[in-house]
């Protein structure tokens, strides 16, 4: 199901290199003259990925930030331009802040990985500047997961702890303070250029401790799903009376689509003081009833259709659409629902109907 | 930098009312060059915007061969139509576009149309209609089935009586019973209802429908009834939308985005969609 997709970003042949975890502090303290950093930071227990000063900001531990990295792309809230009435008409001014270099160092896979779905939306046909901008200026250092949390389950959609996709550079810490480091793309290169004496080449000592850890906590995280099943199940089952049920629960707050790192829908709505204010680009969710509501009409008046819109949005439309999943199993959804709804018990639920369907009895009535 | 969401400038040049929620306003691009140069096909839509008040889709409803101007009827029903409504000639707004796909003008052409439309329904349609007008000898038979709730509801009044005098044109008119007035010359009935007694031909023929979902789905069922293919059946969706450019996530219908892959379909493609319309 994870089919491999084009991008734009250009690979290089994976170079395997070993890094300190001194020498990245180094690396980032220099960065920090004319880049900004951006890394997992611990605010009031919360764990966000902020602009940081110095490296001793950054939080190594494990588990990820509560939102995910797509906020430093697409903003919560982001300003598409100001404008100003003024005597001569109406002035017109668009944002300065995307030119600037930035790095990001501690993402987790999912989090790339999930970077590699928004670009292909923001991307297709028109191309969204905005949101370009910031990825185009960006270069990101992913860490691995050596420590998956209860929630995650990205091995469950073929994904990978150590997956590399998003990342131009992916260290994986293989002991006390020693990061192995694969360079993926060509902006990896570049920074691995400038930096080069601090690293050093990788052992093949290293990398099979690499690869026999990756083994170790694969086989402690969930199998994977039958994703292809379940889609298939979607092509034929927009009516199945079990979504109700599957939807059971949902209080229709948003969260999950706030936390989600794929989730990319957005509203655009003014504000204004006097003459002058700007036009605002804002996260929006499917899960609320106005996101559809039209003056005369509403597609989606129920909470389970919005609840089967998100399912089917991931599993089914996206593929249809892109060719991939467009979820990463990072656990958000699972972890934080207020209502307690799961999306692994969404899929389970979804498995269980195929195999009702296979063995019978017939409950699969179409309504 | 500029980007997607920047929106070009343009200046309210003539308002129209309408009816009592409904005006007609024609704009003028700001900047002469776009003014000459500018270009859309009929069915396509436009993402206008009232600034501090914000921005909402409105179908293109002037002639892509009229030039120098453009010209969208606004309902009043939300923030932006509200704002809009209250707007003067000279003010200035906001428009990003063309956005979206046409109607097969080309593949319509040798055939012949029917036009079933409601309310303001007819703002697409009346795109479609001046288009095929502008190059009438290249249709075949044009059929204009137009109905509103009351007289009062009804848009574009001079246009309408252009087409029922016009000899190259079969226009009838309708409204719905109780909606009429003492004077009204036209036929009192749902516009389903009313299409049924029309000499209609499928054979060779496309039917473009739009208007209340209520109404284009009985209008489908009864063109379906009288023999047309779901091919040859046109209709324009309306699903809220915010970019317009298939990003925001919002008008989907299954994977199909309606402000890209639409708004205009044939009823075949609606029938692939899943029944969220």
């Amino acid at each position: 199901m994870q089919t491999t997709i084009e991008t734009d970003i250009k690979q290089v042949e994976t170079m395997n290199k070993q890094i300190s975890k001194k020498a990245i502090d180094a690396i980032i303290s220099e960065l920090t003259e004319g880049c900004q950093i951006f890394a997992p930071v611990v605010q009031d227990g919360i764990k966000l990925y902020k602009q940081i000063e110095s490296p001793e900001q950054i939080n190594w531990g494990h588990g990820n930030c509560h939102r995910s990295l797509k906020e430093l792309f697409f903003p919560i809230t982001e300003p598409v331009f100001s404008f100003r009435q003024t005597r001569k008409g109406i002035q017109i001014e668009t944002p300065g802040n995307h030119n600037k270099k930035r790095v990001v160092i501690g993402a987790r896979p999912c989090d790339c990985n999930a970077l590699s779905i928004t670009d292909k939306v923001f991307k297709w046909d028109y191309e969204d500047e905005l949101y370009l901008s910031f990825r185009e200026n960006t270069l990101i250092i992913g860490v691995s997961c050596i420590q998956p949390e209860p929630f995650c389950f990205c091995t469950a959609l073929n994904l990978s702890p150590f997956d590399e996709t998003g990342s131009d550079i992916l260290l994986t810490e293989t002991g006390k303070g020693i990061y192995h480091a694969n360079i993926i793309t060509e902006k990896g290169v570049a920074l691995f250029e400038r930096f080069k004496e601090h690293f050093t080449e990788a052992s093949p000592d290293q990398s099979a401790r690499k690869d026999a850890m990756l083994k170790d906590i694969v086989s402690k995280m969930p199998a994977p799903f039958p994703m292809q099943d379940i889609k298939t199940w979607l092509d034929k089952n927009f009516d199945h009376p079990v979504w109700e049920e599957i939807a059971l629960g949902c209080i229709g707050c948003g969260t999950c689509t706030y936390l989600c790192p794929t989730c990319h829908c957005f509203d655009i709505t003014d504000e204004s003081r006097g003459y002058a204010g700007e036009r605002l680009r804002n996260w929006d969710s499917c899960a609320f009833g106005h996101f559809t509501q039209m003056p005369a009409h509403q597609p989606r008046p129920l909470q389970w259709q919005r609840f089967r819109q998100r399912v089917m949005h991931k599993f089914k439309y996206y593929i249809d659409r892109f060719s991939r999943l467009a979820c990463v199993g990072c656990g958000r959804c699972r972890s934080l629902c207020p209502a307690g709804k799961d999306t692994v018990e969404v899929i389970q639920t979804l498995q269980k109907q195929i195999d009702l369907a296979e063995t019978g009895p017939k409950t699969n009535k179409k309504g | 930098m500029n980007h997607l969401y920047k929106p070009t400038l343009m200046k309210i040049e003539q308002i129209k009312e309408e009816t009592s929620d409904v005006k007609t306003f024609r704009l003028v691009f700001l900047d002469p060059l776009l003014k000459e140069t500018f270009q859309f096909k009929a069915g396509q839509f436009a993402e206008i915007s009232v600034f501090g008040e914000g921005e909402a889709t409105f179908c293109i409803a002037s002639s892509p061969t009229w030039h120098g101007f453009i010209e969208c009827s606004v309902k009043r029903a939300g923030k932006v139509t509200q704002a809009l409504h209250q707007m003067d000639v000279g003010d200035t707004v906001g428009f990003r576009g063309p956005y979206g796909n046409h109607f097969p003008v080309e593949e319509m052409r040798k055939k012949d149309l029917v036009f079933v439309a409601g309310g303001i329904g007819l703002a697409p349609l009346r795109s479609l209609i001046w288009n095929c007008l502008y190059s009438r000898d290249q249709f075949g038979k044009i059929t204009i089935l137009y109905g509103a709730r009351s007289v009062a509801d009804l848009v574009y009044k001079e246009e309408l009586k252009t087409w029922e005098t016009r000899h190259d044109t079969y226009f009838i008119k309708t409204v719905d019973p109780g909606g009429e007035t003492n004077d009204w010359d036209g036929k009192i009935g749902f516009v389903p209802l009313v299409m049924r007694d029309l000499d209609i031909n499928p054979q060779n023929a496309y039917a473009i429908v739009c208007g209340p979902p209520v109404m284009i789905k009985f209008t489908v069922q009864g063109l379906d009834a009288m023999g047309f293919s779901p091919e040859k059946i046109i209709t324009t969706l309306e699903m809220k939308m915010k970019c317009g450019l298939g990003k925001c996530g919002r008008c989907n219908i299954g994977h199909t985005y309606v402000c890209k892959d639409g708004p205009v379909f044939s009823f075949a493609e609606i029938q692939a969609m899943p029944a969220e319309f």
